[in-house]
């Protein structure tokens, strides 16, 4: 049990919530306090700021803190276009992964093809997004760093084998939407391995 | 009836102990959790390493140390109990062949007083206390004696630049951006003592050397003194007594040693760095990384499984982290300017050579939060 940050510093919320987090099991819970403290502060720039609704987004996708898919949609409305890191990729494809989220429950309630559709859309426009915030400056900054969305969508994929089939959070965010999609199946293929695409 | 009375004395003096040492640990438990100025004599002894960084098997090797001394005393307590006993039952019957007045006799009227009599009783509680006191206080004189050579053989020796050894010897390689102006310090630490335990160290082994051979013939000397002083050569004294001398002074030559090595030299590395301007530089540098850069700290990812490749920090910022990481966090609470951003520039050492639960501990004063 912990009691709650004495401090309200933006930046200082967002790095300490990011170092309990990275340090792992019983520090993880103190992590997410943490990081609904900077959320609360709003004083922050645009880049913290950005960062700060990208990571609490990132737990409520992971199901670490509640509010799912529809609350990170919000938070990630906030987020300045263009001020999120990675050159504003990383909030276009937290914003896909939340759509996909979004699929993956409708489908489950056997909703209509008409509910699925825009949802579809959505997931294609932010890949798109990412694709294209991704291509303006990483690969010359860091021509190493992949989008890296294959782990969301594709089981064989080899990271992703380490998941347990029974396990609570099986991060296949995309599954269902690229299962039923092959537009935006082969969009997720040429975004992930460009090279491949274009030898075809 | 005298051997009756020194049996029940010695059975009260066992049944005391056996009551009282476990009500006195508790009673100094109790007041070290619930005071803050309590018994901090019984900390020190038994410091925990783990706040210096130190592993866990080094807190173990000197709480054994610590449990032999006890164990130890214990021995000579029990020791000496039994032999002033014997004294007083000896100096009782009559048996005391020796001088009225000195020590070795009892006064006259004392003697003429005769079993069952009650100051029979003082006799055997003064004897005891006597014998008890004399033992300890000759444990306590040796273990000193061996705490001074400890000390002084155990008291850390800076290294000067002439004396480092260069870095493709295995020497030590200077942080990447610290320049050679900034190696260059304002103020050093005096190291007069240092000096002086060069020499004595040298001198001691030395002179030890040259006159090994006398040693016995004067431990024995010693030894014998108080064993003729204290029982009057009876009850196995000059055995034990050289026992006692020779135990006490082994540990306290280990204890203080290991203390000087493993405290003293941390408390006068920590005020070295404190007064290093090194430190300060590696802190600007530090500072100035954003606090959402991911050679800082990586980001909160979307899954448990695959982190986003994460930017190497620049060869000046692991310099930096790395000057600071000497400093252990005890250490620089203690320092004299501390301030949040010092702690601050702390934790972000730890969390970019990548202790994280170190760097918790950072963050968790900056924010002064209680986890």
């Amino acid at each position: 049990m912990s009691t709650p940050p004495a401090k309200t510093d933006p930046s200082l919320l967002l790095e300490a919530s990011r170092v309990f987090n990275a340090a792992g099991g019983s520090y993880r819970p103190i992590a997410e306090v943490l990081s609904e403290a900077a959320v609360a502060a709003k004083t922050a720039n645009d880049t913290v700021r950005a960062a700060i609704l990208c990571d609490a987004a990132a737990l409520r996708l992971s199901g670490r803190v509640p509010g799912g898919w529809c609350r990170a949609l919000e938070l990630l409305t906030d987020v300045k276009p263009g001020t999120s890191e990675d050159d504003g990729m990383r909030e276009h494809l937290l914003r896909a992964l939340a759509y996909g989220q979004q699929y993956t429950a409708l489908k489950a309630a056997h909703a209509a093809e008409t509910d699925l559709a825009p949802v579809l859309q959505n997931i294609q426009a932010s890949i798109n997004k990412a694709y294209v915030a991704y291509n303006a400056n990483t690969p010359k900054t860091d021509p190493k760093k992949p989008l890296n969305v294959r782990h969301y969508w594709y089981m064989q994929d080899p990271i992703r084998q380490q998941i347990p089939e029974n396990a609570t959070d099986p991060e296949n965010d995309l599954a269902a939407a690229a299962y039923d999609s092959p537009e935006l199946r082969q969009l997720l293929v040429s975004v992930q391995e460009p090279e491949r695409v274009e030898t075809k | 009836m005298i051997l009756i009375s020194g049996l029940i004395t010695l059975l009260l003096v066992l049944a005391i102990g056996v009551v009282a040492a476990p009500l006195l640990s508790r009673v100094l438990r109790h007041r070290a959790a619930h005071s803050r100025t309590g018994p901090r004599f019984i900390t020190a002894l038994r410091p925990d390493f783990g706040q210096f960084s130190i592993p866990r098997a080094t807190t173990q090797t000197f709480n054994l140390l610590i449990s032999s001394m006890v164990v130890f005393g214990l021995m000579l307590v029990g020791w000496a109990t039994g032999a002033g006993i014997m004294r007083a039952v000896w100096l009782l019957s009559g048996s005391a062949q020796a001088a009225p007045g000195t020590l070795l006799g009892l006064p006259p009227a004392l003697a003429a007083c005769g079993a069952g009599c009650g100051l029979t009783w003082l006799v055997i509680l003064t004897q005891l206390v006597r014998a008890i006191g004399g033992v300890l206080a000759i444990a306590a004189a040796a273990g000193m004696a061996g705490a001074l050579l400890g000390f002084i053989f155990g008291i850390p020796r800076p290294v000067s630049a002439s004396e480092t050894p260069p870095a493709a010897a295995g020497g030590i390689v200077p942080a990447a951006g610290a320049s050679t102006g900034a190696a260059k310090r304002a103020w050093a630490l005096s190291t007069n003592l240092t000096q002086v335990s060069d020499w004595l160290t040298k001198i001691i082994v030395g002179v030890g050397l040259v006159e090994a051979h006398k040693v016995f013939g004067a431990f024995t000397a010693i030894s014998n003194t108080a064993a003729l002083w204290l029982f009057g050569m009876r009850h196995g004294s000059p055995t034990l007594i050289g026992a006692c001398i020779l135990g006490s002074t082994v540990f306290g030559f280990l204890f203080a040693y290991l203390y000087t090595q493993l405290i003293i030299a941390r408390l006068i590395a920590a005020t070295d760095s404190d007064l290093d301007p090194r430190t300060g530089a590696a802190e600007a540098k530090l500072h100035d990384m954003n606090s959402w850069s991911e050679s800082l700290v990586p980001r909160i990812s979307r899954s448990r499984l695959t982190p986003d490749t994460i930017p190497s920090p620049s060869q000046a910022q692991i310099g930096a982290a790395l000057a600071l990481n000497a400093v252990s966090f005890e250490d620089l609470l203690n320092r004299s300017d501390l301030t949040e951003d010092t702690v601050r520039s702390w934790a972000r050492a730890r969390a970019v050579l990548n202790d994280y639960p170190g760097a918790a501990r950072g963050y968790t004063f900056v924010l002064g939060m209680n986890v």
